[in-house]
């Protein structure tokens, strides 16, 4: 089956088309809230030219973030059970693949590492402008910008 | 009593300025086949005939809009923004501005728009050369006005790198006729596109 391969890391038992259908089904709602049109989280500068090593440190932060910061507390304020299953589907996955990516840590990494939390803190320090309501509906409504990137490393 | 009345009074002005202006705009949005990108509108049933409609675009995160050349103050409904939505990894807006012969206005923007994810594929041009016992067919590869960086025009099979095509052959023995049709197949590895396109058939 695909995997994903975010330079070192490997993550297997994840179907991107599954978590593709999640967001399209909800994302006519989410985007349709978002009415900062010209704010973007996920700029260039976060997602492009990244090396497949940086790629694997860039992604974990990015998922704990949707995880504990995006997603949070979000699941109750989705009243269609429609958005509540995509929603669902999506966190899942995403804790699946942020649970099993592990970096290495060694000290030879660490201007890699550096160099993908640089590029996190763009993002965070963008969604930290905003009042956080906004913030976490835009954020939620870049998850195709963040599937399109991951689907570079989808073999 | 005097206060109750000025709230009153100005409530009722408010709701006046308010005015519904959707007889002068509606269903703006983007129309998109092999990534050509049309914007189109609607304009309400009982609309005048004297709206002009001006189209500004811009990229998503980006605060400017741009003004449409050749789309400002024009009178049909549809506005071609092929050239200024070419980057199909990227988001654009775009919105429509409506002015009445009144002085009445309306505006109002797409959703997030995408050709990468929003563009339906048509069916492939083919050609067929009956022989003696054959039939060859030739199935044109489809272009696509995107360019490259060095300017030459990308076809689908540029942009889709697991595209394939699927020819159909329905023999009906009444007739002694042989229908073909060929469709353009995008396996759903990752975004949402259909994964089967329509089909094109000819005797």
């Amino acid at each position: 089956g695909q995997e994903f391969q975010f330079g070192p890391c490997r993550v297997e038992g994840v179907v991107l088309q599954e978590l593709w259908e999640a967001f399209q089904a909800m994302k006519d709602i989410v985007q349709a809230k978002d009415n900062i049109t010209s704010v973007r989280l996920l700029r260039k500068e976060v997602l492009q030219n990244v090396s497949d090593t940086e790629s694997c440190y860039l992604i974990r932060a990015l998922l704990k973030f949707y995880l504990n910061t995006v997603f949070k507390n979000s699941l109750d304020k989705a009243a269609d059970s429609r958005i509540r299953k995509s929603f669902s589907t999506l966190a899942n996955n995403f804790f699946v693949i942020a649970s099993k990516l592990q970096p290495s840590q060694e000290k030879e990494m660490f201007s890699i590492s550096e160099s993908a939390r640089r590029r996190f803190l763009l993002f965070q320090r963008a969604f930290q402008q905003l009042d956080i309501q906004a913030a976490q509906t835009k954020a939620f409504g870049e998850v195709d910008i963040l599937l399109t990137w991951m689907e570079k490393f989808y073999q | 009593m005097r206060t109750l009345l000025t709230i009153l009074a100005a409530g009722s002005l408010a709701a006046h300025i308010a005015e519904d202006t959707s007889d002068l705009l509606q269903h703006v949005k983007f129309q998109s086949s092999n990534f050509e990108n049309i914007l189109t509108w609607d304009s309400g049933l009982d609309s005048a005939p004297d709206i002009v409609y001006s189209v500004e675009y811009k990229k998503y995160g980006e605060r400017e809009w741009l003004a449409k050349e050749g789309c400002q103050r024009i009178t049909r409904k549809s506005c071609n923004l092929t050239m200024e939505t070419g980057n199909f990894m990227e988001f654009y807006y775009a919105r429509v501005t409506a002015l009445s012969a009144g002085g009445r206005s309306a505006t109002k923007m797409t959703d997030r728009f995408s050709s990468l994810q929003h563009t339906t594929i048509k069916p492939p041009d083919v050609t067929c050369i009956p022989k003696v016992r054959s039939i060859q067919m030739i199935v044109h590869p489809t272009s696509t006005p995107i360019r490259a960086g060095d300017g030459h025009r990308l076809s689908l099979e540029d942009v889709f790198s697991d595209l394939f095509y699927r020819l159909e052959l329905q023999v009906n023995h009444t007739y002694q006729m042989v229908n073909i049709c060929a469709s353009l197949v995008l396996p759903c590895l990752g975004n949402s596109f259909p994964c089967r396109l329509d089909l094109h058939c000819f005797k």
